[in-house]
């Protein structure tokens, strides 16, 4: 049997994973090879939510590279397949609400995991208007109108 | 097992860095704790489409600054090294057009969607226009004292920056002009000849040199000891800092190596008994290699390899473009796996990128899509297109 290692969220809740699974965090795998993860791996900043949604990404992700070094042998179309399987699989994981969306940036940045921080950071500003991302990011408008005008026309090519 | 010592926090490496613009001693872009630091900014904003930085400019003063300070450059073009891009240009209407599109990985790919970015006004005339380091080198018409003149200009389809150039001093007006990406300095140059006729040879005089990102672009006389005929349908390759493009010397044909750092001009020969009887189409970067796709009379083509740049070696390799003649072809280039690939040169609808397998000998083609209800509109149609592959988005400005 794989080896566990378990995850404690910030509410205090208990995650096992393989860890295989927990691998795919590169911030986990520097504490398994430093030997560092017993009794548990307290996550002060991922709440549960936000935690099961990284444990699903990761199994996903374990699993699809299983299978890939499979069919390694017979590459073409079934390879490529597998690829476009796990891409629709990506797209809807990350059909959440914004807030979730965020912390999952974080908890992604944080645990290092590039293929999720590329995913959420790309969903979450897909289409965003500069009203919305001042609202994502916090950020009070600092520019006068004038000055945003002026902004506004220098990149016009990226609003048309 | 003391939990506190392997608290992940402790091991999260957090740089918190200041931006040379960052007028406050905050790290934190809101100055709140509720925002994140510049650092994770960063890392979110260096995976996004160019576009999407543009808009991203217009946010706020430090993330307009910060957008433009070279920490962040740099981490973007790192990052868009790892995810290069086709880049289309199609010039009608006195506008060359750029649209880019992710470079079709695999053989699976049949249609691939291609972004507009913007136009840039330009024009075609023997010049074209010329890509290095995502960074575009065209000529302009523009009325200077009353008289219409051919301005050099730097544009950037990834910013929308469009830079001119001062003109080119020169006695004759025929010039030849080519951009080269030094890596090692950083820096991108401008060289400018001109060519003129004399005792029924035409020859390269007035070599010149622009860098740019330096204080003031201006003109560098620099010396060059061998005159020679740069050709003037080919716009060079710049391959790990050499500039070379093809050109003729005493009626052979030679490809010119230009050294960007050194400004240093050295000719590779073709001492080939029949090279009369070649034609070099164009220029390519086969696996980091100089490649030049070469046709004889009998319209085959043959890819020559410069196995060896000291002691002037090719390996050639024949193959025959099933659907395609040489004439009709426009833009070749080589994939990092070997493919040669291809575009028309007459708008076709739908459009086609074409790959050809050197090793089975088969072509396969992905449609672009996203150009044609864009800027084809009524009865025009592109006098020029242009295709770049590994096009690397870079968001610094000059």
């Amino acid at each position: 049997m794989s080896k566990k290692i378990i995850f404690e969220s910030s509410e205090g809740e208990s995650f096992e994973v393989d860890e295989a699974v927990a691998l795919e965090c590169q911030t986990i795998k520097n504490m398994i090879e430093d030997d560092c993860t017993d009794g548990g791996i307290p996550l002060a900043n991922v709440n549960s939510a936000t935690l099961t949604k990284v444990i699903d990404y990761c199994k996903k992700h374990v699993e699809a590279a299983a299978a890939a070094e499979a069919n390694a042998g017979d590459k073409d179309i079934y390879g490529a397949n597998k690829d476009i399987e796990l891409k629709t699989w990506d797209e809807e994981f990350v059909k959440v609400d914004q807030p979730l969306l965020f912390d999952l940036m974080l908890a992604a940045n944080f645990l290092i995991i590039p293929g999720l921080l590329d995913l959420t950071c790309k969903t979450m500003m897909r289409g965003k208007t500069v009203l919305q991302i001042r609202e994502i990011f916090h950020i009070k408008k600092d520019y006068t109108d004038a000055e945003e005008a002026e902004v506004r026309k220098e990149n016009a090519w990226a609003f048309e | 097992m003391n939990r506190e010592k392997y608290n992940p926090m402790n091991h999260c490496k957090i740089i918190r860095r200041r931006t040379q613009s960052s007028t406050t001693s905050s790290t934190y872009v809101g100055g709140n704790l509720e925002t994140l630091p510049i650092d994770l900014i960063v890392e979110i904003l260096k995976r996004l489409p160019t576009k999407t930085i543009a808009k991203c400019r217009c946010v706020s003063k430090q993330w307009g600054s910060l957008l433009c300070d070279p920490y962040f450059t740099k981490s973007f073009l790192t990052c868009s090294l790892t995810r290069p891009r086709l880049l289309f240009t199609f010039e009608f209407g006195g506008k060359w057009h750029f649209f880019s599109s992710p470079q079709p990985q695999n053989g699976d790919e049949q249609v691939v969607i291609a972004d507009y970015h913007m136009g840039f006004s330009g024009d075609w005339y023997k010049e074209t226009c010329i890509l290095a380091n995502g960074f575009i080198y065209l000529n302009d018409r523009k009325m200077l004292k009353e008289k219409m003149e051919r301005v050099p200009v730097i544009c950037n389809p990834s910013t929308g920056q469009q830079v001119h150039l001062p003109k080119v001093l020169a006695k004759n007006k025929d010039l030849r002009s080519f951009l080269g990406y030094d890596p090692i300095e950083n820096q991108l140059k401008v060289l400018c000849m001109t060519v003129a006729r004399y005792r029924e040879q035409t020859n390269s005089r007035e070599h010149q040199v622009l860098t740019l990102g330096k204080g003031k672009p201006s003109w560098r006389k620099i010396a060059c000891l061998f005159p020679h005929f740069p050709e003037n349908f080919g716009t060079g390759i710049c391959i790990n800092g050499i500039l070379y493009y093809i050109a003729r010397r005493n009626l052979n044909t030679v490809i010119a190596c230009f050294d960007v750092k050194y400004e240093k001009f050295r000719f590779i020969q073709i001492d080939d008994e029949n090279s009369k009887l070649y034609w070099f189409l164009t220029l390519i970067n086969y696996k980091g290699k100089l490649g030049a796709i070469v046709y004889d009379r009998s319209a085959n083509g043959q890819l020559w390899v410069l196995d060896d740049p000291e002691k002037e070696k090719w390996s050639k390799h024949i193959f025959h473009l099933p659907d395609a003649a040489f004439w009709i072809v426009r833009s070749i280039w080589a994939t990092d796996t070997g493919e040669i690939v291809w575009t028309r040169s007459r708008w076709t609808h739908p459009f086609y990128v074409f790959y050809y397998n050197l090793e089975r000998q088969s072509v396969r083609r992905v449609e672009i899509k996203g150009i044609e209800g864009k800027v084809l509109m009524g009865h025009y149609r592109p006098e020029a297109i242009l295709t770049f592959t590994n096009h690397v988005e870079n968001v610094m400005l000059l």
